[in-house]
């Protein structure tokens, strides 16, 4: 399981469970409802809400539960020519699956600046034209030593569920600094949320 | 490659599998064998051994024990895992993933239930024709809940 370097037992101000309306998915859905059929990548853990709440909608979702599989302790994953064969390990892919929308929630904290670059190299090479990524981004001086889990309870509304009450330092990565790490993509949207949170909605370029 | 093999099957009365419309009959492969080839059969069976090759249960629903492990495309009426699956589930009516469920593979079935806790790695074909199938009768949609999608007034009328 998933744990950041150099976590402490401290007062995370964010821990326990708590829901939250969150426009950056709200955008997202107004993508999946936009017409036709999408591909839905999501990088978190299998959770039956969201499957449940995805099923009334046209589309194929993707579930990679990265947070398992990943060794996200900090290491490199070796650069973008390791990074492939290892995400082909984690989720098999066909060259012809290609994502629509992808729901990265809060991966990004925890991965190192290189990793981020890979990151979103594969994510290119696996993106339709007009491709949605949600990300959710620490904006405080410490976050959650472990990612949270993303339950979504409505369109607009999402139930984070935080394991765990170990805190870490934060990357507080800003929006230009994320499009830096993530040139294959442009800024749709951000939104500043009160409980710590930004959300960040990109596009393909 | 493989061919056709008969299993070693024994009655149980201990597994729980969702019994199938107009048959009570269950077989179980037991935790000690292992079973390569196609799998084909009209009741219900109950995995704890290995299977690797095919299972096609075309009316029928079939149970992946804990400790059973099923390396094969696996096509059921009702697919319930507790154990680990490598390969398709294609569930005619659902496939259930258990807790203890380890999954890496495609799903395809009109109704997909993932409990909280379950390892799974691929994709869910969120089939909408085959729900509208799945729901047999006709249940009109609220006004409300009918969006400007089709697939969505099907999805909410699958929902009550």
């Amino acid at each position: 399981m998933f744990k950041a370097q150099g976590a402490a037992r401290l007062s995370a101000p964010d821990t326990g469970e708590s829901e939250c309306r969150s426009p950056g998915l709200q955008l997202i859905f107004e993508r999946i409802n936009s017409g036709g059929k999408v591909n839905i990548l999501d990088l978190g853990s299998p959770l039956s809400r969201n499957v449940d709440f995805l099923s009334s909608y046209f589309c194929r979702l993707y579930i990679a539960d990265w947070l398992q599989s990943l060794p996200l302790d900090g290491a490199h994953w070796g650069g973008h020519a390791a990074f492939s064969p290892l995400f082909s390990e984690m989720l098999p892919l066909q060259s012809t699956d290609k994502f629509d929308v992808i729901l990265g929630w809060d991966i990004i904290n925890y991965l190192s600046v290189e990793n981020i670059k890979s990151f979103s190299r594969f994510l290119a090479k696996h993106t339709n034209p007009k491709a949605l990524c949600f990300f959710s981004l620490a904006t405080r001086k410490e976050m959650p030593a472990q990612p949270a889990k993303y339950h979504i309870v409505a369109e607009d509304t999402l139930h984070y569920e935080q394991l765990g009450y170990e805190s870490c330092q934060s990357p507080r990565f800003s929006q230009s600094r994320l499009l830096e790490m993530m040139p294959e993509f442009l800024p749709q949207r951000s939104f500043l949320l009160q409980n710590g949170r930004q959300e960040q909605v990109l596009r393909i370029r | 490659m493989f061919g056709k093999i008969e299993p070693e099957i024994h009655e149980s009365t201990n597994s729980k599998v969702p019994a199938s419309k107009g048959s009570r009959e269950q077989a179980t492969v037991g935790a000690s064998i292992a079973i390569k080839g196609d799998l084909v059969g009209e009741e219900d069976l109950v995995v704890h051994g290995r299977v690797e090759g095919t299972i096609t249960l075309k009316q029928n629903s079939l149970m992946i024990g804990k400790d059973g492990h099923i390396k094969a495309d696996v096509r059921a009426r009702v697919i319930v895992v507790e154990g680990r699956v490598e390969g398709g589930l294609f569930g005619d009516e659902q496939v259930i993933i258990k807790k203890t469920g380890v999954v890496q593979g495609n799903i395809e079935a009109p109704r997909v239930s993932l409990e909280d806790g379950c390892k799974f790695k691929g994709s869910i074909e969120m089939n909408v024709s085959s729900k509208a199938k799945a729901a047999e009768s006709s249940v009109v949609a609220s006004p409300a809940a009918a969006k400007s999608n089709d697939h969505k007034v099907e999805a909410v009328a699958l929902r009550k």
